[in-house]
Parts: structure tokens; sequence; C-alpha cells
């Protein structure tokens, strides 16, 4: 069954950045690609549990404000040392201007 | 034959090392000698997290089942007490010797110990403490009970973190400081005065411009200060900085300078024998100079370096140095190096949120420091730190104009690139 949460209006995320989503005690990463386009991960790092929306996006990558963690997070693959473990990555769609996450039920 | 690389110092720089050789060399033998018990360990929480959890726990950097699985040998509790640079050998503690082709020394650090206790004898009396070790932590902890009145002899980085720490545990905190004001040599005037704050609204005592005249340990402590009343206090602790641990280099002959001198390959003055991270003094040619840092990324990126040469590529270090700071809910970082700055300038978002920037005659940025809650300086330091690195010309009214993002700068560097 697909659960598909409601985040926030597209505008609300400039281009070629990321914003925080929390829902059900889980929290999430909102990017949009320089092309516009929106994509979401868990909202953690996977190495010291940072959240990621304090990072910077660069093309495809998010860099975690701490330690430099990257990762491509259209995929979720971290690129390198000092991550290892890739982030989860979570389907969106875009209805009426407004971004949608599916989460698990 | 396999060639064998050996490391000594399991901290940031040699983990990273013996990863990046495995990583482009699936043959190699590598030795990993590690003097403390153990596996290698994190030590940034260690002023932090680890002082502040309900229990204590090391944030490993690699793990056993990883070590394993990357044949890394790895030998704790184990030291070189003699590099033999002639025969390329080194003499282990446990009597052993052990030929390589490639060594690289990442001794790291030791805390400078304070010159006055020396002198008295006192360097290892039971109510003084410092702080370099997962040991060190543990006897910190073991010591910080709420309440109890605690003395810190320097206002750097790690004196700062800890008076944080130890001030949110509930103990009463007063830092003694020879300068005018505190990280004076670290961090510019508009950031430290936010961090100073902090630490006043916190209830800790920090005097500047402080000459201590005696100090005395017996069952308390008591410390003498020109010009001021006498303090008591439980216990002391000395945060002066750090001495790179240069013992094996000095024994070997390889040249010093404020640490092991290397190249920007991190190459010693012997051709197989590579240093990294805290104990080596390196060149950064955008700077024009050369440093020894104590930087936890910057340990990492040379270890890479040096790796990668050890293998035979021809890899330089150029990075611009990039280091952070918490204490209570505020997060500093800082990217670069004040060189003969000439022009600086300062973006105030708030308050407690600020970003202080350099530049030279050419309108680059040599450096910035920011300060504010959480990561919320993260992004600016992220743009910066790319902006240094690519040696972009930056529009000063930008810059300092908190209503236009600095990641238009990038934008239009990349354009006139």
């Amino acid at each position: 069954m697909s659960n598909w949460i409601e985040v926030c209006a597209l505008d609300e995320i400039d281009e070629e950045d990321v914003v925080p989503f929390d829902h059900a005690g889980h929290t999430y990463a909102i990017y949009r690609c320089p092309e516009g386009d929106v994509f979401a991960t868990s909202g953690l790092c996977t190495h010291e549990r940072i959240h990621l929306a304090d990072g910077l996006v660069m093309d495809d990558i998010i860099e975690c404000p701490k330690h430099n963690g990257r990762f491509n997070y259209k995929n979720g693959q971290a690129q390198g040392a000092p991550v290892c473990e890739h982030l989860k990555t979570f389907a969106t769609k875009i209805e009426n201007d407004t971004i949608y996450i599916e989460v698990a039920p | 034959m396999s060639q064998t690389m050996v490391i000594i110092g399991a901290g940031e720089a040699g983990v990273r090392a013996a990863r990046t050789l495995r990583q482009h060399s699936p043959d190699i033998e590598i030795h990993l000698f590690e003097r403390e018990n153990g596996l290698p360990y994190e030590r940034p929480p260690l002023s932090k997290s680890a002082l502040l959890d309900e229990a204590f726990t090391r944030q490993l950097i690699i793990s056993e089942e990883e070590l394993t699985q990357l044949s890394i040998h790895y030998h704790s509790d184990t030291y070189v007490d003699e590099l033999l640079p002639a025969s390329k050998q080194v003499h282990l503690s446990n009597g052993q010797y052990l030929a390589f082709d490639k060594l690289l020394i990442a001794t790291g650090a030791k805390a400078r110990a304070l010159p006055l206790l020396q002198q008295k004898g006192l360097d290892s009396h039971p109510l003084l403490f410092s702080l370099r070790s997962a040991a060190d932590c543990q006897r910190i902890r073991a010591h910080a009970l709420a309440g109890q009145h605690v003395v810190l002899v320097g206002a750097g980085f790690i004196g700062l973190e800890l008076a944080a720490s130890l001030r949110s545990k509930g103990l009463k905190v007063t830092v003694l400081e020879s300068q005018a004001r505190i990280l004076q040599r670290a961090v510019p005037a508009p950031i430290a005065e936010v961090l100073a704050q902090a630490h006043a609204d916190q209830g800790v005592d920090i005097r500047l411009n402080c000459q201590i005249e005696d100090i005395r340990l017996d069952h308390v402590v008591e410390v003498d200060l020109v010009g001021q009343t006498r303090l008591t206090a439980d216990w002391l602790v000395v945060g002066i900085g750090a001495e790179p641990n240069i013992h094996l280099a000095n024994q070997a002959g390889l040249a010093l300078e404020n640490g092991i001198k290397v190249t920007a390959a991190m190459k010693t003055s012997h051709p197989d024998i590579y240093a990294a991270g805290d104990v080596c003094n390196f060149p950064l040619s955008r700077y024009g100079t050369q440093v020894r840092l104590e930087s936890w990324r910057c340990a990492q990126e040379q270890a890479e370096i040096a790796a990668l040469n050890m293998l035979g590529h021809r890899a330089q270090y150029e990075q611009a140095p990039w280091f952070w700071s918490d204490q209570y809910d505020l997060g500093l970082q800082s990217v670069g190096l004040s060189i003969n700055p000439v022009t600086r300038l300062e973006r105030r978002y708030d308050e407690r949120t600020r970003l202080y920037v350099e530049l030279n005659e050419q309108q680059q940025i040599l450096c910035a420091c920011a300060i504010g809650p959480g990561n919320s300086v993260a992004k600016d330091i992220k743009v910066i730190e790319r902006l240094i690195n690519q040696n972009s010309t930056v529009d000063i009214t930008t810059l300092g104009d908190v209503n236009v993002p600095l990641k238009s700068l990038l934008k239009r560097a990349k354009e006139c690139a």
C-alpha cells in the first residue's frame, strides 16, 4: 500500500537546495536538483547522524554540514570516506505544485 | 614480491592511509601500529559527547571486521621504539624487527605541559588533567561531579570545549587565559566574541590577561594569580596546545621544523618515509607558507595524499584547511589561513550568527570563520571553501550583503571561469 505524505509547496525549496522534513518520528531531507526535479532521502547522515538539510547541495551531491560526507541524493549512494553507508531514498511526486513523498505505511 | 607498508599511529591519518593503500592496491602488506590499547577511535568527541553521554563510548574509526576484510594487520598496544632509516626497518616494542618498503609516520601530537608544574615535579599529580586520549577523557569523566570547581588553563579549542561540557554537567568552571581574548591565534575577534558571550551566559568565569604566579597541588588546587585573589579548586586541567610527537623522526635524523618537515607530497627528508596529520609541518603553496595544523580533516586528506604517493602516484596536498568546534548549541567552522589579508569583512545574520571573511589584494578569499546555532553556518563555509580552492575573485558587495545568498558567488565564479 502506498503512503503519500504532503511535504510543502514546490516553491518553498530553491533549485539546487535542500530542506528538512519531519514526519511520524522520522526526519527526511527533500531536495530540488538544478533542473528543478524533487528527490527525498533519509534526513540524517549515515556517519554521525547529523541533519543533512544544513549541508550544501551542488549538482547531484549533498555534502554533510559536519564531516563532509558526500552522497548522491538521487540514488542515496555514499561517495566515499568518511561515509560508506548509503542513504535511504524515497519516491516523490508533485501534484498541484505540492511535493509529496512516499513513506513506509 | 609484494611490498610492505608500515604506518605508525592509528589516528585519523593512520587509518585513512591504511584504507587508501588498500583501496588502490589489493596485494601490498599493510601494518598499522598503535601504542594505545583497543581499536582506532575518533578523538573529536572526547571533549564533547564522550564527556556528556550517560555512558562512555569510543566512536570507532574502523571496526575489527573491516580491518580483517581489508587485510590490514592492526597491532594495538604496540609501538615502534626505533626507526632505522638506513636499513628501512622498524624495531617494535615487542622486540621484533619489521622491514618496510614505505613508511608513514602518523604519530600525532601530545598535550603541552605547563612548565611551572614540570619544574615542581607535579606533572603526574592526581589532580592534574589534560585531554588527548580516550583514557584522559575517562579520567576526566570520573572526576566531573556536579558542584565541583575546576580550573582550566588555556582558552583554546580544547579548553573551551571542555569548559562547555563540564559546565553543562553542573561544574563550576574558571578558565585562565594569558592573552587579551579567547582563541587569540585561531579565530577572528567578532567570532570569538559570540563564544565568549555564550560562556559568560552559561556562568563560566573566563579570566583574560591572566598571569599565573604559582600553582600548588595537594588535596586541593591552589592557584596564585598576579594581582588577583587566590583561586581554590578541586582539580586542574591544562589545555595550552599540543606538541608533535617527533621522537622517532628525530632519532632517525629526519628533517624537523615545528614537526616533521614534509613536501606537498607528504614526503619527509627520507625518500621512502612519509608523514601526515598533526605531526607534520607541510607547505601550502596557495598561501606561500609552511604550517603544522591540528585538524581532523587535514589529517585524513594528507594521509590520502601520502598513501597515494607511497604507491607511486604523484599527488600533492593543496586543500584549504578546514576545522570545526562545538560549544553549547553553537557550531564554529573555519576554512583557509589568515596570511597577509588586505580586506576584512563581516556578514552578520544576527547577534549569534556571523561570518567573517579575509581577502587578499586580488579580492580572492584567504579564509573565513563563522559561528551560529547548530550547523547553520556550514553551507556558507562550504561555499567559501570552494571559492578558495578555485582561486575565484569575488564581489565584495555581494559577500557583505546578507540578503544575497553566498551561493550566487559560486555561480558567478562558474560563469566567469
